[in-house]
């Protein structure tokens, strides 16, 4: 049995009187890189926020390498939508770099040196070390995309959790953060990340979860992406190139 | 231009310069918030407070008044989360609402006092257009003590408030309530509008809150800076506007410093040009 990163079982979620996701049981295995994909609306950003006690859950349980999300906060760390965040924020991509050393310092202590360095490091894996006095707000959607996995870096968490990273940036970035992402997996993280484009599902993810309010399928990327799954999943055939 | 630097001259214009400190800096925490309009709201819904602490109490000892007008205050903040959580309306259509709300029933209890015979009433009205050039000793230590109380609590939390306001989806998941946070941006808000009114009166204060950022806004570089210069803003624009009534015996002072505010705007306005 494959050792799993995130176990959830049963879970519900009401959002304004809508069941948003119906008894959704799944694992995410452990050092792998699997994808969240179904179409708009089909809960994909309701299961990560339920996930991460970020919204209230009808019922259900879920756990992080076994243990519950109170227990484990430090090893998980979450790259929202770059939509959801005012990028007008007073603030250096440095600034919000170091966000990610919180784990190690709290809200109230200084940030030691060692707290510096990994930034330092975080910033040049994600290819930021000159942008690091740059205004958030005057930087690109992909920049800023690669700030946000800059943080996940420097908060060295077991975990990284990335909302819908690939939407709105440009190829070349694409491909950069891609990179990132396999670094991360060949150092043994786990990576989850809500994906809405299915023609790069295939090539980009170890495994896939197929969801549209219940889990329609998960596993191998290959069964994942049978026709059958794909029509029950979007109402409609959908083509692969 | 007959500028006579009294003892009473000075409270007004320390009270008013203090006071700007503290409005600053919940009027930049307000603005990073897209809540600018709620120190309106605030300033508008401790009037009801102000009076239920005069009924209550049957004088106008500060200690009652600020209690009720503090009480009554956060209330209107507190409803507006909790209407717009349960109704899912916008925030900008509840905070108009509160708004009218609060004053609604705070302009009907300050008729009801008006009317009742009381003799100690007279003087309840200085609320709504302030008194700031009749500021006296213990207003000018509570309109420093909000201020004071507004720069600790900003700095003591300062990382909370910077990472929730930038990101509160990651201080979510790293197990920061957003309800302390809410509290505490609230009580800043809160606090500061109890100061300022002394001096402004409730539908003048409010302009103390959104002007700086205003101001501010084109030269900001990281929140810490933001938070500082808005801060230092709010005490300029109140000691000059402060100062300059008066010295000129008949201007008002509330809105001078106002209209001083506005105009220092100006420049930050046209910089922001696209």
């Amino acid at each position: 049995m494959k050792e799993s990163a995130i176990d959830i079982n049963n879970l519900s979620v009401t959002l304004s009187g809508n069941l948003i996701l119906e008894n959704i049981s799944v694992s995410v295995e452990k050092g792998m890189l699997t994808g969240l994909i179904g179409p708009n609306g089909a809960g994909k950003s309701t299961m990560l926020k339920a996930m991460l006690g970020l919204i209230p859950v009808n019922q259900g349980t879920i756990t992080f390498f076994g243990k519950p999300l109170n227990e484990i906060r430090k090893e998980i760390a979450f790259v929202p939508q770059r939509q959801e965040i005012d990028w007008d924020f007073p603030a250096t991509v440095e600034e919000i770099v170091l966000m990610g050393r919180f784990p190690f310092t709290g809200f109230f202590k200084r940030y030691s040196s060692e707290d510096k360095n990994e930034v330092e490091q975080a910033l040049a894996s994600a290819g930021l070390t000159n942008l690091k006095n740059r205004q958030i707000g005057k930087l690109s959607g992909g920049q800023q995309q690669r700030v946000f996995i800059a943080r996940a870096l420097a908060q060295q968490a077991s975990l990284i959790i990335l909302d819908e990273p690939f939407a709105g940036i440009d190829a070349a970035t694409e491909e950069t953060i891609r990179e990132v992402f396999i670094q991360l997996k060949n150092i043994g993280k786990t990576v989850l990340i809500v994906h809405h484009d299915l023609q790069t599902a295939a090539e980009y993810f170890d495994r896939l979860i197929l969801l549209n309010v219940k889990i329609i399928e998960e596993g191998k990327k290959e069964d994942v992406l049978k026709e059958e799954n794909l029509v029950s999943a979007y109402g409609r055939k959908v083509k692969l190139y | 231009m007959t500028f006579e630097w009294s003892a009473n001259t000075f409270w007004a214009v320390g009270g008013c310069t203090l006071a700007g400190i503290g409005a600053g800096i919940a009027g930049s925490l307000n603005y990073l918030r897209s809540r600018s309009l709620s120190g309106d709201v605030v300033a508008h819904a401790v009037l009801p407070g102000i009076c239920l602490g005069f009924l209550f109490s049957g004088t106008k000892s500060v200690f009652s008044l600020v209690l009720g007008g503090i009480v009554s205050g956060y209330l209107s903040l507190y409803l507006i989360s909790f209407v717009q959580k349960n109704s899912g309306l916008k925030p900008d259509v509840l905070l108009a609402w509160a708004l009218a709300l609060f004053f609604g029933a705070g302009i009907f209890l300050l008729t009801l006092i008006q009317h009742s015979g009381n003799s100690a009433q007279s003087g309840l009205d200085k609320f709504i257009f302030g008194k700031a050039a009749a500021l006296t000793i213990e207003d000018l230590l509570l309109m420093g003590s909000t201020s004071l109380i507004s720069v600790i609590l900003v700095i003591l939390f300062f990382r909370i408030l910077k990472h929730y306001i930038f990101d509160s989806l990651f201080t979510g998941t790293m197990g920061l309530s957003s309800l302390f946070v809410e509290i505490l941006c609230n009580s800043i808000t809160v606090i500061v509008i109890i100061g300022g009114i002394q001096a402004l009166g409730f539908i003048l204060v409010p302009a103390l809150l959104v002007i700086p950022p205003v101001i501010a806004r084109p030269y900001i570089t990281t929140f810490k800076t933001f938070v500082i210069l808005n801060a230092v803003i709010g005490a300029a624009i109140c000691f000059i506007g402060s100062v300059l009534s008066l010295g000129f015996e008949s201007l008002p002072t509330g809105p001078v410093i106002v209209l001083t505010g506005g105009l220092l705007s100006i420049p930050s306005l046209i910089k922001l040009k696209r």
